[in-house]
């Protein structure tokens, strides 16, 4: 009898390799999870000179390593079934499992690979290996070439490294944004590690990403969506605000409300999703920008999937939409999210291999766990909109009850009168009609979103006044009252001597001290005096001569100066001395905060005004850094700053309180001092 | 110890103020003027409880703010005044804000001491009995002293007046409490009273008004030869 053997050529390794993996970014992520199954902390991918062919990729990891058998038992051994998932390794990880495809891929990159290991088992002992893949062009079948491991002793750290040499082909800087994104996004980063893998690729754009995934902007989000299915099949989810606060909430009958009894045949997931609303009112009150958020929703958006800890793509890639929320809200528009206004991720912990990862690691095989999976996200994202459209109709119908109030009354008015108009005019009305009445409607929500925003500034204000006022009434009173008797005492019972050398100057600084106090108490009793309020003549050069005394105290801690170049004459307009106050206070406020961001040195703040007949300008200008980091236009608008802490408002108070006097204002970034200059143009009334 | 003023002894000073720790510090003020403090750390239940226990003492001084420290019913200016009426020797201590001085400004002209919170140091505290006194005797400092004179309405809101005094500083404004004017129909913007007010006053913060008379507008004759 004769016996035979199905043989391999040494094509297979090409048709398995190249072909199998359509980029280089899969095969590089498969050996970053190795790294990852081997307990690795750090793993460093490197790449030199790849821009154009021959380039190098080196990864080295800090993991477990290897010996000679396990390189000849495991490495080398192409196409073997999954390791035995159920066991997590000594860090707790349940290995990723790898069929040796998609590193053979990474490896058939360039010519020539070396693998320098350290075993933990050993590490006293260093194995190398290298292939040079020009050999199995040559040869027959792929058995007929023999590798030589090397076994030498070293004193090195745990360390495996992997050098890919003479690169085939150039890798574009498409596939590097690509690599540098799946490696950051591998191990889940949006939350605090438990696997404590950091993988991290030596490229500028990848320093780009991991500043943009730092800025976790989840706290923009609108609603967040959190539904888990329970080791029975059972599911729950909830909605919560950005703070955590439940809005809707729902048990597994009101999640599978056609099937309320049928558990889902897969267990312990979680999925999660934020949704954002973008549209610049929403954003026009809070500190984060609308253009900032919605970069990072571009970079990171779409529904993850960690499988066992670690990413698997595509899912949640640039065009990617696993669970076709932009096909739903297609069908039912408004109140869906889309993967561009939202970033959610679905976490399954799966021991017992239900789900199958597609040779070419395009995915999961589509088998009833995965289509499961993927039924219980979308029926979870279907009772949101459902709960979602439920509001928005009690809403639309307080507008209704709404809309018989006057203004209500009005526009249907309005609207009757164009339903009489003749059909050619009123085809030209109607939609102008619409425009405005659209246009109006955002304007009323924009105010009141002002309102509320004013609301909560005076809240602030009102506060700080009655703190000021307890201040300058009690504790600094008693203090003031008691340092002037000790001064009294010392003088009278000790020899003045010891209370010229000893006690008058630390005598003096407690009481100068206290009137600095009291003064910054009145600071904000005077800004918040009612008859300022009022209209009246306000002698614009006497406002500010009065806020530059009233900052006395601060632009001396700060060592500030401000030097006043009046015009002649004593400009005034009609107006209240508040909205004046509250101009000039928050420039100086504003120079004050960007002298900070300065190295130390002279700080300078010119106030200088120019007077014609009818107006005046005003010019407020610093030796600051000037205005960086954000475009002119943008400084006024609310919730823009630069500083940390800063409320963003200061500018468009100033601006609100110029436009209410009649003025308008205009900004210079680097002005005639070096620093920003703020110009206000107002009417007034005479000089 | 204690003080000799125009045949006046004060010794006993009574400290009326609602925080615990004011009092104490004012004790020691008190102290360093050779006078006894002496305390009532009780609330008072009236103004009239008020008035027979400060005048056991020989004196008395004042906090503005009675009630926030839940001690009183009404505002040390109030007490301070009645016993002015009385001749009895008290002092008032405020914080000087802008509110509270206004607030006053009806009873100024019975409150011939108005100390800065904190200022309360022994020379203030001497000096100011003895302006007390002079004042029951007739003799008021010049910055005291009333005199008849022009006040004119800027604008009136819903409890203040604005006036100007030509007086005493054409260019500053002063704001009353309404309740100030006899009659409240004739306030209105343009219109001129005459008033007694110490006009050699330093400050806006030490201005007192009494006997406003309205200044009848001109008519017939007289008022068109003004127009034209």
């Amino acid at each position: 009898m004769n016996t035979a053997t199905i043989r391999f050529s040494s094509n297979i390794l090409r048709r398995l390799g190249e072909e199998l993996n359509p980029s280089p970014e899969r095969g590089l992520i498969e050996l970053v999870k190795n790294a990852y199954d081997a307990d690795a902390r750090q793993c460093t991918i490197e790449l030199t000179n790849i821009t154009v062919p021959g380039g190098t990729i080196r990864i080295t990891d800090d993991g477990n390593g290897m010996d000679a058998d396990d390189i000849t038992e495991r490495w080398l051994v192409l196409g073997r079934s999954k390791k035995t998932q159920d066991k997590p390794t000594k860090l707790g990880r349940i290995p990723s499992g790898d069929k040796g495809l998609g590193r053979l891929a990474a490896l058939r990159m360039g010519s020539i690979v070396t693998l320098t290991t350290i075993p933990q088992k050993v590490q006293t002992k260093e194995y190398s290996l290298c292939i040079g893949w020009e050999r199995y062009e040559q040869a027959e079948l792929v058995d007929d070439i023999e590798l030589e491991i090397v076994e030498k002793s070293q004193t090195h750290a745990l360390c495996t490294k992997i050098v890919v040499e003479n690169l085939q082909t150039a890798i574009t800087r498409t596939d590097i944004k690509r690599l540098a994104r799946a490696i950051l996004l591998l191990a889940d980063p949006f939350v605090d590690n438990p696997s404590g893998f950091k993988p991290v690729l030596k490229v500028p754009e990848f320093k780009e990403f991991e500043k943009l995934v730092a800025n976790r902007y989840f706290n923009d989000a609108e609603f967040h969506l959190i539904a888990k299915v329970d080791e029975y099949g059972f599911s729950r989810a909830s909605v919560v605000d950005w703070r955590g606060n439940e809005l809707f909430k729902a048990e597994h009958a009101n999640l599978r409300p056609k099937k309320p009894t049928m558990p889902y045949h897969c267990h312990e997931i979680q999925f999660e999703l934020w949704v954002f609303v973008l549209d610049s009112p929403t954003f026009s009150t809070r500190t984060t920008t609308l253009r900032e958020v919605k970069k990072w929703l571009k970079a990171f958006g779409g529904v993850h999937f960690y499988y066992n800890g670690l990413r698997v793509s595509p899912y949640g890639d640039d065009g990617d939409d696993w669970l076709g929320m932009n096909l739903m809200r297609a069908q039912v528009h408004s109140v869906r999210p889309t993967t561009n206004t939202s970033i959610g991720r679905m976490i399954v912990t799966d021991t017992a291999n239900s789900l199958m990862q597609i040779t070419d690691r395009s995915g999961f095989i589509q088998n009833e766990a995965f289509l499961e999976i993927r039924q219980f996200a979308r029926e979870a994202l279907q009772w949101m909109a459902r709960r979602r459209q439920d509001e928005a109709e009690k809403k639309r119908a307080k507008m209704l009850a709404e809309a018989s109030s006057k203004s209500g009354l009005a526009r249907q008015a309005v609207k009757n009168a164009i339903a009489t108009l003749p059909e050619a005019e009123r085809s030209k009305v109607e939609p102008t009609f619409e425009e405005y009445d659209k246009t109006r409607n955002n304007e009323v929500e924009r105010l009141k979103r002002e309102i509320q925003l004013y609301r909560t500034l005076s809240t602030t204000g009102i506060t700080s006044a009655v703190f000021a006022h307890e201040s300058v009434n009690n504790p600094i009173k008693v203090i003031a009252q008691v340092i002037k008797s000790i001064r009294t005492r010392s003088k009278k019972y000790l020899s003045e001597d010891i209370y010229t050398k000893k006690l008058q100057n630390p005598i003096d600084l407690i009481i100068r001290s206290i009137d600095s106090l009291r003064v910054l108490g009145n600071v904000t009793l005077s800004l918040i005096d009612h008859e300022k309020r009022r209209n009246s003549q306000v002698d614009i050069h006497k406002v500010i001569q009065t806020v530059i005394e009233l900052f006395q105290p601060f632009l001396k801690t700060r060592e500030t100066q401000i030097i006043t170049e009046f015009g002649t004459g004593q400009p005034y307009l009609r107006g209240s001395i508040a909205a004046m106050e509250s101009v000039i206070t928050n420039l100086f406020n504003n120079s004050l905060f960007a002298f900070e961001r300065n190295p130390p040195g002279e700080r300078r703040i010119i106030i200088r005004t120019f007077i014609f007949t009818k107006s005046i300008e005003i010019h407020v200008l610093d030796n600051g850094p000037g205005i960086e980091g954000i475009s002119i236009q943008d400084i006024w608008l609310p919730g823009q700053t630069t500083t940390k802490n800063g409320t963003g408002l200061g500018l468009t108070i100033a601006r609100d309180a110029i436009t209410d006097l009649g003025g308008k204002v205009d900004a210079v970034a680097k002005g005639e001092l070096g620093g920003a200059e703020i110009i206000i143009y107002l009417p007034i009334l005479g000089a | 110890m204690g003080l000799m003023i125009n045949n006046k002894s004060i010794q006993r000073v009574m400290v009326i103020d609602d925080q615990p720790d004011a009092r104490d510090a004012m004790a020691f003020s008190m102290e360093d003027a050779d006078l006894e403090p002496i305390f009532h750390a009780h609330p008072f239940n009236s103004m009239a409880e008020c008035l027979s226990t400060v005048t056991t003492a020989d004196a008395a001084i004042f906090d503005h703010h009675l009630k926030p420290g839940n001690y009183a019913d009404f505002d040390g200016a109030s007490a301070v005044a009645q016993l002015y009426q009385q001749r009895f020797p008290s002092l008032l201590v405020t914080a000087w804000a802008k509110v509270d001085i206004d607030n006053i400004r009806q009873l100024r002209k019975d409150i011939p001491i108005l100390i800065r919170s904190g200022d309360a140091e022994s020379q203030v505290i001497k000096s100011g009995f003895e302006q007390c006194i002079n004042e029951f005797s007739g003799h008021y400092s010049f910055s005291r002293k009333p005199w008849r004179t022009l006040v004119r309405i800027e604008e009136v809101d819903s409890s203040r007046v604005y006036v100007v005094i030509p007086g005493w500083n054409p260019n500053e404004i002063v704001s009353l409490p309404l309740v100030m004017f006899p009659k409240v129909k004739e306030v209105v913007p343009g219109t001129r009273f005459f008033a007694k007010v110490n006009t050699g006053a330093d400050q806006q913060e030490e201005l007192y008004f009494t006997d406003f008379e309205i200044i009848e507008k001109p008519r017939g004759e007289y008022a068109k030869f003004l127009r034209s």
